[in-house]
This record gives C-alpha cells, structure tokens and sequence, in this order.
C-alpha cells in the first residue's frame, strides 16, 4: 500500500527505504533488551537500542537487505533466536568470508579451496586461523623487544657503591721517603754532571749505603791562565786569590748575576759567568759542587749578611 | 462517524480523513496528505465504491504506531513534494523520528500490506470489469 509513496522523480526516499535504513543502522547495536514485542526488542536508551530477535514469521527476503550489512556476531545471533533464518543464511555467511578474509577467498576462486559444507563454519575456522597467527607474531614480538631491552640495560650505567678493579697497580706511594742530605747532592751533582761534563767524571762513585751520610770533599787543584783557583769549592772565578772571597763572591755575584732572577748560584747561571770575568776560557769546575740551596752550603755563614745563595 | 460523511461533490482537499488502527486510535489527516498513498487515494476517491470513500474513514490492520509513523511520512512528503527545486530537503530528519523498535514492524507490515492492497485492487478491478 505505501510502497508507491515514492514516485520516480520525488526527491524522498519511501518509507520502506527509510524503515531498511533505520533497521540496518540498529541492528548491530551492543545492548539487547526483552523482546515483549512480536518482530523487535524494547527501547532502554534510544541509541542503545538492538534488534534481538526476528520472530518466526519474518519472511528472509524482507530481512535479507537488514542482514547484509551487519557483523557476524550479530548475524550468529539473530540466527539463534530466528533459527527459521538460519536455513537460508549460507549465502550471507559465504559474503562475509569473502569480505573479512579475501586470502582465502582468493585461494577459493583460484581452485585450492572447496566448497565448505558450512560456509558459517568455515567463517568461525578461518576467524579462529588468524587469531592464532596474530598470537604467534605477537609473541614474537614481544620476545624481541624484550631481548632488545635486556641487552640495552646491559649497557646503562649502574650504581653501585663498590670500587671497581684498578685497571694499573698501584706503583707509587703517596709520601716517597725523604732524603737525606747527601743523597739530595748527590742526585743533584749527578744531573749536573750528565748536562754539562758528560765526558768528566770526578765524583767519586756513590757509597752503597746512601744512609751514612760521610762527606768526602776531595780539594783538586785547577791551573787556570788568567786566574788561579785554589778551590774547588770556590766556584766563581775569582781574579785575584781567595781573600775575600765572600765580597769576592758577592761582586761576582752582582756583575754576573742576570737582572731579575733571584741571586742563586744555580749552575746554569755560573756556567755564564767565566764568559763575562775571563776572556773566554771556561771554567767547568767552578760549577761543580755548587749547593743551589743555603741549607745545603757547607760554607760557614758569612757574617757580612751576605747572602751566598 | 457521521460528520465526515459528504457527498460526492463537497469533497474536497482541504478534508479530514480518519485513519483507524487495530487497537483502537484513530488519526485525522488531512485528505490532501492521505492521498500521498496511491492506495489510500484509490480506497478514498469519490469515485471509487468503497465504503471507505463513503465514510472518509480507512480502517488499516496495523498497530497505532505503525499507522502513527504512515501518517507522518505522508504529512513530511506532502510537505516537501509541494516545496521549490531550491529547497534544501532534510531527508535524514526522517530517519531520526522512525525509532529503532518500529522501524522492523513497519518494514514488515508496509511490504505484506503491499502485497496485500495489490491483491484487492485486483479483485476489485476484476470486480469493477464485471459491471
């Protein structure tokens, strides 16, 4: 009676078509009610509303257009309280593999895949297939990034409160002993001896105990053609004979000494010195035994307040 | 009942018709919109013999929602049929006034009653064919 309510060239839909719409649109919906009336469920909530049950007298090519757009579990639902449907379903179900699981459909239409008896069988088989595979990759999965996350912890920094190994042994100790009073000349008069003199060996050869500090002063006379030196202790050359050697020394001291350095006898200094006093003779001898510090000066304090440092 | 009944000539556009249902409600539709169904329009026509023609009532075998739902459609087309090229026509405000519950019983029972109002036109026409 109403399906002529729509002439060709009106530009609304007919109420059958509206009826199809509003049908498929509910019939997938999750809650699902009572049915108390004869074709559908009541309404709880208006967008909550579910199509539970198709009754028994529905015929299937009214409803087939309603059926083909919903989801399997709502078509195995609705077959379970229609199950006058259920007969004629196997059309459905063979769209819906075809739909969800296309591999298969290929392998169906290229000839690998017979007919199933059950196409609504052969869905549930197939959707149980894939579940399966996902679970297997997604266990993979998980072992690799859990491999790749060990290994990155392997590599963090750790805190810890123990001491690693020491990769060098320990070889030194922090307060070497001192040394005594020869041995600090003797090093020194051995470093000057390796500089300078490499070829003149007067020291005499170190005692084998350095703990007996016995001072041998060995007095060499050394000729010198512009001035004459009767001591080897003396170290600067001294023009006329050791008088005064002090203020000698001390006037030495303050033609030689380069401005601006402390008035040290260090032997870098002296080895200048017979260049400036002599007319170039050098006088290596003056520069042996030359204590670079007063305390290790063997000379008596000069009373004169000069120092001979 | 008996104020709806006119003669052949005062018939006119601007009329109610009454639409009954099976349990008991009654709507009152204007006959321009009620003969927005071809079959109404055949049932309803004065020159028809039915006896619904005579009386302006058309008793439908469905339950009041389902013939409340009928009458809104028809009023919604009627409204829109008779509106400009250039009117927008909201065509899913429809949509949301079928609710869900209904909407499966009024697909059934428009297609059976379809199938059902060819039927008796068939009679009738071969019943007219005899005259």
């Amino acid at each position: 009676m109403f399906n002529d309510l729509q002439l060709p060239g009106h530009r609304l839909p007919t109420l059958v078509q509206y009826c199809q719409r509003v049908a498929s649109a509910h019939v997938e919906c999750t809650c699902c009610s009572e049915s108390k009336l004869f074709f559908t469920s009541v309404e709880i909530e208006p967008y909550d509303i579910a199509i539970s049950s198709l009754g028994d007298n529905l015929r299937f090519e009214l409803i087939k257009p309603v059926l083909t757009g919903c989801s399997p579990e709502t078509l195995s639902r609705l077959e379970n309280t229609s199950p006058n449907i259920a007969n004629n379903t196997s059309e459905l179900w063979k769209d819906m593999c075809f739909k969800c699981y296309p591999l298969a459909a290929d392998r169906y239409h290229s000839g690998l895949l017979e007919e199933p008896e059950s196409w609504r069988d052969q869905f549930f088989a197939l959707r149980h297939e894939e579940a399966k595979r996902f679970e297997e990759l997604g266990s993979r999965l998980r072992h690799q990034r859990i491999e790749a996350e060990e290994r990155k912890k392997e590599k963090e920094v750790k805190l810890t409160d123990r001491m690693p190994p020491s990769k060098r042994p320990r070889g030194w100790q922090p307060h070497p002993p001192r040394k005594t009073l020869f041995q600090k000349t003797r090093t020194e008069a051995s470093k000057i001896q390796k500089t300078i003199i490499p070829s003149v060996k007067l020291l005499p050869p170190p005692p084998p105990s350095s703990s007996s500090p016995c001072v041998i002063v060995k007095t060499v006379a050394y000729r010198r053609p512009p001035s004459t030196s009767s001591s080897v202790t003396s170290s600067e050359p001294s023009r006329s004979p050791t008088r005064s050697p002090p203020a000698r020394r001390s006037h030495v001291i303050k033609d030689h000494t380069p401005p601006g350095t402390p008035p040290q006898p260090s032997p870098i200094h002296l080895a200048h010195q017979p260049n400036n006093s002599s007319a170039g003779k050098k006088d290596p001898m003056s520069t042996l035994f030359m204590p670079k510090h007063r305390a290790h000066s063997q000379r008596p304090i000069q009373p004169h307040g000069i120092q001979t440092r | 009942t008996e104020n709806f009944t006119q003669s052949a000539d005062q018939k006119t556009d601007d009329d109610w018709v009454r639409l009954t249902s099976t349990d008991g409600f009654s709507f009152m539709v204007k006959r321009n919109v009620a003969t927005a169904s071809g079959t109404l329009k055949s049932m309803l026509s004065a020159e028809s013999d039915f006896s619904e023609a005579l009386s302006n009532t058309c008793p439908i075998n469905e339950r009041a929602s389902v013939v409340e739902k009928v009458c809104e459609y028809m009023a919604f087309k009627t409204y829109y049929d008779s509106a400009g090229p250039n009117v927008e026509i909201p065509v899913n405000e429809f949509i949301e006034r079928i609710p869900p519950e209904v909407a499966l019983e009024l697909y059934v029972s428009l297609t059976r009653f379809r199938r059902a109002c060819l039927l008796i036109r068939r009679i009738c026409c071969f019943r007219i064919a005899d005259y």
